[in-house]
């Protein structure tokens, strides 16, 4: 079994290249911030030097992320007529347009946070719909990069108007030069029953809104903005010497910060005689102090630094502004309660101070962002539901509460937000982020790195090639389950899984556009209810590589294989399977590939076999020579199934104008000896479980009264008197010395026998 | 006199929240809520009396109760949070260290 893609395997992708220092001034500085990584990657060696490159090219060669718009122009009309992008597309593959058919009387806008590469990349991509008045739908898609400046991956969240967002899959391509003003991304939608469009977006900034914050300190009170990240000894190994400001660790999350000019001090007299504060002593001194107060959503936070609150020295600071019925505008630091006292014996007092008066500042901030404790994830109304991050080195958790201690927790603390709350800074709507909108604690955080899929069941691809590797010309065959994880027994549609109007599978080549895989057949009917009792599973196979697009996967290299279907109404997504298909190994290989990549060889492949097409059968012939390819096995097998019962064949006569056309069926008599022939050279070329592997387990399952036939005397005359099976004739199968099995793979085999479907 | 100091952490909402040392009501609240910025619904210090060896939590309409010896070297904390389930009371006397 393939085991899940491991998307932080992408995370640290090597497409975060070099950043160019092209932009307007203002945000030159925030590219600095931003691309921390950059230097030290070009001290290495690894990296060229900036220059000038020709227009256009392919980019990555500086970090890409940012915010991207889409703006439909007026003089369209408001549904425009869709046009089919230009440029060759083999037969039967999908038409991808220029429009999206399917809400475009929506909405006029669209903004993406494209987030791939730079400071903390999460490999997202999020878009937000709009029209002249409002929002009608926002998606997250994740996404993997599939070659350079091309990102690929599902829509996992969606949010807004019922049918806004159609699509279940992304694939995005960054082009332009080396000025981010002349940056773009292309965008084709797929997926979902929906017609495919792709649309181009404009580079905005590289970050998802500008913030300003104020800073206010009262006069008896110590502000600290900015911290020497070496000042302290006890810090990672790895951590950057620089002097950190606040403003910076927001921009490296992703907002392009600023200091207020109206930043200044406040007279101690405003917190009352006793010179504590309470929270609604603060919350008027916002109105009063905060040059920006509107008391309305805005992308601007009022940051008090005061003493003491009225509680003592066990707060050191707090979001205070669950006031009212904007929240989140305002959060204060309180520089002498706990976290000016050192532990004791604590060797550098001063700096230990220091970081923690930062850490604490950036953690109420934090929470003006709705950003929850670390250790609180999963409490109150998450947007969907959130793992507690109970160890993380964030801002948001506290130091003294992780395993170890607060010397642990700084130790490996980055000076950085968790995956999990970048991803809901950067991606979730904007309103659930933004100061003075959403509620506290309402719909805060977004659950790390998982898929808002039907959580009742798990789809699951593999395959049985070791390392997902395929030979040249060995279409790779992708094993589906798809398993009731519900905990009760669950009523669905026995049908093909593969056939299901509702299964999409989509390949997604690093040098080729993605594709969705399309079957040759559909067989009728929906396929009876299955009861899927908890933990069982359905199974199929995919022959991916050969489809009625043709072969998507022919040429060599790295594929990712992704599907969703949808059951009850919601998507469940598969995992992705990162399958490479091998470059010829021998000059046979290479010669034959003319041959057997042709949609009649994929085809007579996919449905297991004909008495017709001679050239297809030599060509198969062929296949069955090569050596040390699992292709010679799945040829011998398509080449021996037809001949193990009489076979029909209806052919037409007459194809000209004048002559009527005439159809007759033309009838084949079994040839078992030969067929048990095939089967037996297959087997000798690997062995039964090759065999059985490049087949497909439930394609085998389906066709192995056939084959167990072989061995038997009485040969049935057509193929449907085979239709119905069972694991006992599995049993047959196995017995059959044409087809030897392990242990192991009998046992898949039972298994899968038991959740066939149609 | 020693002195305690009893933090009501995590989990209560909306609740009333009665704390007695000894026979004396030291707390009777009603709507205390956790401030999930801070982690903290309630800090309340306590000045024991001799022979004060107990301290009890009870959130009577949750019909849930806790109870802490005290000893006689009372601990400086008591910290108590609601579980998650809802079902009990957890308490603690490790030093919280401070909220924010
Ligand atoms: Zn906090």
């Amino acid at each position: 079994m393939t085991s899940p893609a491991d998307p932080s395997a992408d995370r640290n992708g090597s497409d975060q290249i070099f950043a160019f220092d092209t932009e307007i001034a203002e945000e030159a500085y925030a590219e600095e911030a931003l691309s921390d990584t950059a230097p030290q990657e070009a001290e290495a060696g690894l990296l060229p030097l900036p220059q000038p490159l020709p227009l256009p090219v392919p980019l990555p060669f500086s970090a890409t992320s940012g915010r991207y718009v889409y703006t439909r122009r007026f003089n369209l009309p408001p549904v425009p007529i869709p046009v089919p992008l230009p440029g060759p597309r083999p037969i039967g593959a999908e038409e991808v347009l220029t429009q999206d058919v399917h809400a475009a009387a929506l909405y006029q806008r669209e903004e993406i946070q494209f987030d791939v590469d730079g400071a903390f990349p999460q490999m997202m991509i999020s878009g937000t719909r709009s029209s002249f008045l409002s929002t009608v739908g926002h998606w997250v898609a994740r996404v993997t990069r599939v070659a350079p400046g091309k990102y690929a991956g599902p829509i996992w969240y969606r949010n807004g108007t019922p049918n806004a967002i159609p699509h279940t899959f992304v694939s995005a391509q960054v082009t332009g030069g080396p000025l981010p003003a002349s940056r773009k991304v292309s965008i084709t939608f797929s997926g979902g029953g929906a017609a495919s469009f792709t649309r181009t977006y404009a580079f905005e900034s590289r970050y998802r809104r500008k913030i300003e914050f104020e800073y206010d300190r009262v006069d008896d009170a110590v502000a600290v903005t900015t911290v020497n990240t070496h000042g302290h000894p006890n810090r990672p190994v790895t951590l950057p010497n620089e002097t950190l400001s606040i403003e910076t660790v927001f921009r490296r999350a992703g907002f392009h910060a600023t200091v207020s000019t109206g930043s200044g001090s406040i007279p101690i007299n405003v917190a009352g005689p006793d010179a504590l504060w309470t929270d609604q002593e603060m919350h008027d001194a916002m109105q009063i102090h905060w040059s920006r107060f509107a008391n309305k959503p805005q992308w601007a936070m009022w940051v008090l630094f005061a003493r003491l609150h009225v509680s003592g020295t066990n707060l050191g600071g707090i979001m205070f502004d669950s006031i009212g019925p904007n929240h989140r505008q305002g959060t204060a630091i309180f520089s002498h309660a706990f976290i000016s006292t050192p532990p004791a014996g604590e060797a550098n007092p001063s700096a230990w101070v220091a970081r923690m008066r930062f850490w604490t500042a950036v953690h109420e901030m934090g929470h003006a962002f709705n950003l929850a404790h670390s250790w609180q994830k999963s409490l109150g109304a998450p947007w969907i539901a959130l793992a507690d991050e109970k160890e993380a080195r964030s801002f948001m958790n506290y130091p003294y509460f992780v395993n170890g201690g607060q010397a642990k927790f700084f130790s490996d603390f980055a000076y950085r937000f968790s995956d999990s709350e970048l991803l809901f800074m950067r991606h979730a709507p904007e309103r659930f982020v933004q100061m003075g909108n959403e509620a506290w604690f309402s719909n805060h955080g977004f659950q790390q790195a998982a898929l808002h899929s039907n959580p009742d069941f798990e789809l699951n691809l593999s395959t049985t090639q070791p390392g997902d590797r395929f030979p040249y010309l060995m279409p790779p065959v992708i094993e589906v389950a798809l398993a009731n994880r519900s905990g009760r027994a669950k009523m669905l549609s026995g049908a093909r899984i593969s056939e299901r109007a509702d299964f999409t599978l989509i390949i997604n080549g690093e040098r080729k556009d993605p594709r969705i895989w399309m079957p040759y057949l559909r067989h009728c009917g929906e396929g009876d209810d299955r009861v899927l009792k908890p933990g069982e599973a359905l199974y199929d196979s995919v022959i991916a590589g050969a489809g009625r697009n043709g072969w998507d996967m022919a040429e060599p290299g790295r594929y990712c294989l992704q599907a969703v279907m949808q059951i009850d109404g919601e998507p469940v997504y598969s995992n992705q399977v990162m399958v490479t298909v091998q470059p010829p190994s021998t000059r046979e290989e290479e010669r034959l590939g003319g041959d057997l990549f042709t949609p009649e060889v994929g085809q007579v492949i996919s449905v297991n076999g004909t008495r017709d097409l001679d050239h297809v059968r030599d060509t198969l012939a062929k296949a069955t020579e090569l050596k040390d390819n699992p292709v010679s096995q799945l040829a011998a097998v398509t080449l021996a199934t037809p001949l193990a019962y009489t076979y029909k064949l209806l052919v037409t006569e007459g194809q000209t104008v004048d002559e009527e056309a005439r159809q007759k069926v033309e009838t084949y008599k079994a040839d078992p000896a030969a067929a048990r022939k095939l089967i037996k050279q297959a087997v000798a070329r690997g062995s039964g479980d090759s065999l059985i592997n490049a087949m497909g387990h439930t394609r085998f399952l389906r066709d192995a009264p056939l084959v167990a036939a072989l061995t038997r005397d009485d040969v049935p005359n057509s193929a449907e008197a085979f239709s119905t099976f069972s694991a006992v004739e599995i049993g047959a199968a196995d017995a059959a010395p044409a087809v030897p099995l392990s242990d192991g793979l009998r046992a898949v085999l039972a298994a899968k026998a038991d959740g066939l479907t149609q | 006199m020693a002195k305690l100091s009893l933090s009501l952490e995590e989990g209560f909402d909306n609740d009333h929240v009665v704390v007695t040392v000894g026979r004396r009501s030291v707390l009777d609240e009603r709507g205390v809520s956790t401030r999930y910025q801070i982690s903290l619904a309630c800090l309340k210090e306590i000045e024991l009396a001799e022979g004060e060896d107990e301290l009890f939590i009870a959130l009577p309409e949750r019909g849930l109760e806790a109870r802490v010896p005290l000893g006689p070297s009372p601990p400086n904390h008591v910290r108590a949070s609601v579980s998650r389930d809802g079902r009990s009371i957890a308490t603690s006397t490790e030093d919280p260290v401070g909220y924010a």
